[in-house]
């Protein structure tokens, strides 16, 4: 397996296409999820996001320059587009929010991704970005600042408070059903 | 740990395998219309600059500087070129 700095240098130097396809293979899933969760759900304009991060990260490659990891960079880049789409779509508040009587108890995985995808809407873009990084893309708190421009204690600040929030929502609806 | 932290923690960690084939061919596609775009407009921009020079030329030597369609002329070429160079720049960017 060709490590992530040939690929760039290839990129760079020769234009090779081939070594950036293999770039867009590798990233493609973190990022693609990474963009689906801060979406809440529209998968079509995640999608969009998804592509024109990686034309991004094809134009400003040459300004990467190794300090963080190529991941922790991508999703930079990511989170940056998605900003700039969420201003023209203006897609959060037509997004459906989580009621309680949504709520199953479920063991399948996929029913639980539908459902912290629904859950996730009830939280600030901040709160939702810093939880999905830490937890689902596995970054360290120094990752989450690079990412987000955001200082390290508001990002830990911002994963407590929406871990908390999305515990006492599932917490709320249990008892709900009972 | 109790179980909606179970739960929560379980649920966000669920990574959906998708398809990366044909999103890398579309992303590819875009680089490829790109670099496209921008060889057209550099020819475009190009020869925009070829034919205005050769006009400004022309215009020094054999036309009124009164003459309506030759400044409507320069001024469309103008606004052509600041708008191809305007675009290339939004692009590289």
């Amino acid at each position: 397996m060709i490590d992530d700095k040939t690929l760039i240098a290839r990129v760079l130097t020769e234009d090779d296409h081939h070594a950036f396809a293999t770039l867009v293979k590798k990233y493609q899933n973190p990022i693609r999820q990474f963009v689906r969760r801060l979406s809440g759900g529209h998968h079509d304009l995640a999608e969009d996001v998804a592509q024109e991060t990686f034309l991004r990260i094809y134009k400003k490659l040459n300004t990467f320059s190794g300090q963080s990891s190529f991941s922790t960079w991508a999703h930079k880049i990511a989170y940056n587009c998605f900003l700039k789409h969420k201003q023209k779509a203006h897609f959060q508040n037509e997004v459906q929010a989580f009621e309680l009587s949504d709520f199953k108890d479920t063991d399948s995985s996929v029913e639980k991704d539908i459902l912290i995808e629904q859950l996730m809407n009830n939280l600030i873009l901040s709160e939702k970005t810093c939880l999905t990084l830490s937890i689902s893309a596995g970054m360290s708190h120094q990752e989450i600042c690079e990412v987000t421009s955001i200082p390290l204690g508001t990002v830990k600040s911002h994963i407590n408070r929406g871990k908390q929030k999305l515990i006492d929502i599932i917490a709320l609806s249990k008892a709900d059903k009972q | 740990m109790s179980k909606e932290d179970d739960f929560l923690i379980a649920a966000l960690q669920y990574h959906e395998e998708i398809d990366g084939e044909e999103f890398t061919d579309q992303v590819l596609k875009k680089v490829s219309n790109r670099l496209q775009l921008k060889l057209i407009l550099l020819f475009l921009s190009l020869a925009l600059a070829a034919l205005l020079s050769m006009f400004v030329f022309n215009f020094e030597f054999k036309f009124d500087l009164t003459d309506k369609q030759a400044l409507w002329f320069l001024s469309g070429s103008l606004s052509l070129i600041l708008g191809a160079g305007l675009w290339s720049a939004k692009e590289s960017f």
